[in-house]
């Protein structure tokens, strides 16, 4: 299966220069855990994660509508393409030791995200999907094992 | 298996008044996603995630140090106690779709928590009864989209 075909498409997406106070009312009304970080013209810069926010905000102490997305996201995240097949992508998570994977064309542009959760729930699903409920389960294990929190931009000043 | 044998017991808590301030420096040091509130006897009043915390200090535009556990956590928790069985706590984790339930004994008083991550890596080891199909389905089920389950108190303030 292709991520395609999996992928959430209507992926939630800012610009840099977005505030804190923003991106919070978006995480909240989207019902989404993260924030695809985008140039004008739609390419990828970076990802924002409502962890990545809350250590930001509580660590530094500083009002919401003084922080934005570029000081918060990881840079350069791992991503993949839309074409590529869902099994890649759950092998990428378990060596990464990520959740999510921002979906990108040839120019960087994003196009959507894919989630362990969407695999998971395709596995657990009985539409032909190549990935076993043992992948999911071992790619899981791997992202839950005691990771440090390995975001470069959020430190304590 | 019971849930005794694969709880966190020396999880960190805080106190209702402590603040999210507070609250960051121990989610960052303890690398945990969130915190029991429990009052000076130890008896649960609630529990507060990093994202809870994101989306109330974000929707009102306040600093960590000015916002309260009570003002932003959840106080409806469902619990289980360390005597059941694992699979009761993937049960909580299904219904209520969280992946972190509060362990208590029979007064309230907080004894440990236990993680979806905590059973999925318990399921491999011998005494555990769970397939990986309830897992996966568990996992699914937790972030399904299409059921909102917001805590309506966050965005208190969003207009």
């Amino acid at each position: 299966m292709k991520i395609r075909e999996l992928m959430t498409k209507n992926v939630e997406t800012a610009p840099p220069e977005t505030t804190l106070a923003v991106a919070a009312d978006t995480l909240y009304r989207k019902d989404c855990g993260a924030i695809v970080v985008t140039s004008r013209s739609g390419e990828i810069l970076g990802i924002a994660t409502d962890r990545d926010m809350f250590i930001a905000l509580g660590t530094r102490d500083r009002l919401p509508s003084e922080l934005t997305l570029a000081d918060v996201m990881t840079k350069k995240p791992v991503t993949c393409s839309a074409d590529e097949d869902v099994k890649n992508a759950l092998d990428r998570m378990r060596r990464t030791k990520v959740r999510r994977l921002p979906v990108v064309d040839a120019h960087g542009r994003v196009a959507g995200i894919l989630s362990l959760d969407d695999i998971a729930r395709c596995a657990a699903g009985s539409n032909g999907a190549n990935v076993s409920e043992a992948d999911v389960m071992a790619a899981y294990k791997s992202i839950c094992e005691q990771a440090p929190f390995a975001n470069p931009a959020i430190s304590r000043r | 298996m019971k849930i005794r044998e694969i709880m966190t017991t020396n999880c960190a808590v805080c106190g209702p008044h402590a603040n999210a301030a507070a609250i960051a420096e121990i989610l960052w040091s303890r690398d945990c996603g969130s915190v029991p509130i429990v009052d000076e006897r130890g008896i649960l009043l609630g529990i507060v995630t990093d994202r809870d915390l994101t989306i109330a200090l974000g929707t009102r535009d306040r600093r960590a140090s000015t916002i309260r556990a009570d003002e932003c956590m959840t106080r409806d928790v469902e619990t289980c106690n360390p005597d059941e069985d694992i699979a009761d706590a993937l049960e909580v984790m299904l219904a209520r779709r969280v992946r972190r339930v509060p362990i208590v004994d029979r007064n309230g008083h907080l004894e440990g928590m236990v993680s979806l991550s905590d059973i999925v890596q318990a399921s491999s080891r011998p005494g555990a009864s769970i397939p990986a199909s309830s897992l996966v389905k568990a996992m699914a089920r937790i972030e399904d989209r299409s059921a909102p389950r917001q805590n309506p108190k966050l965005a208190a303030a969003a207009k």
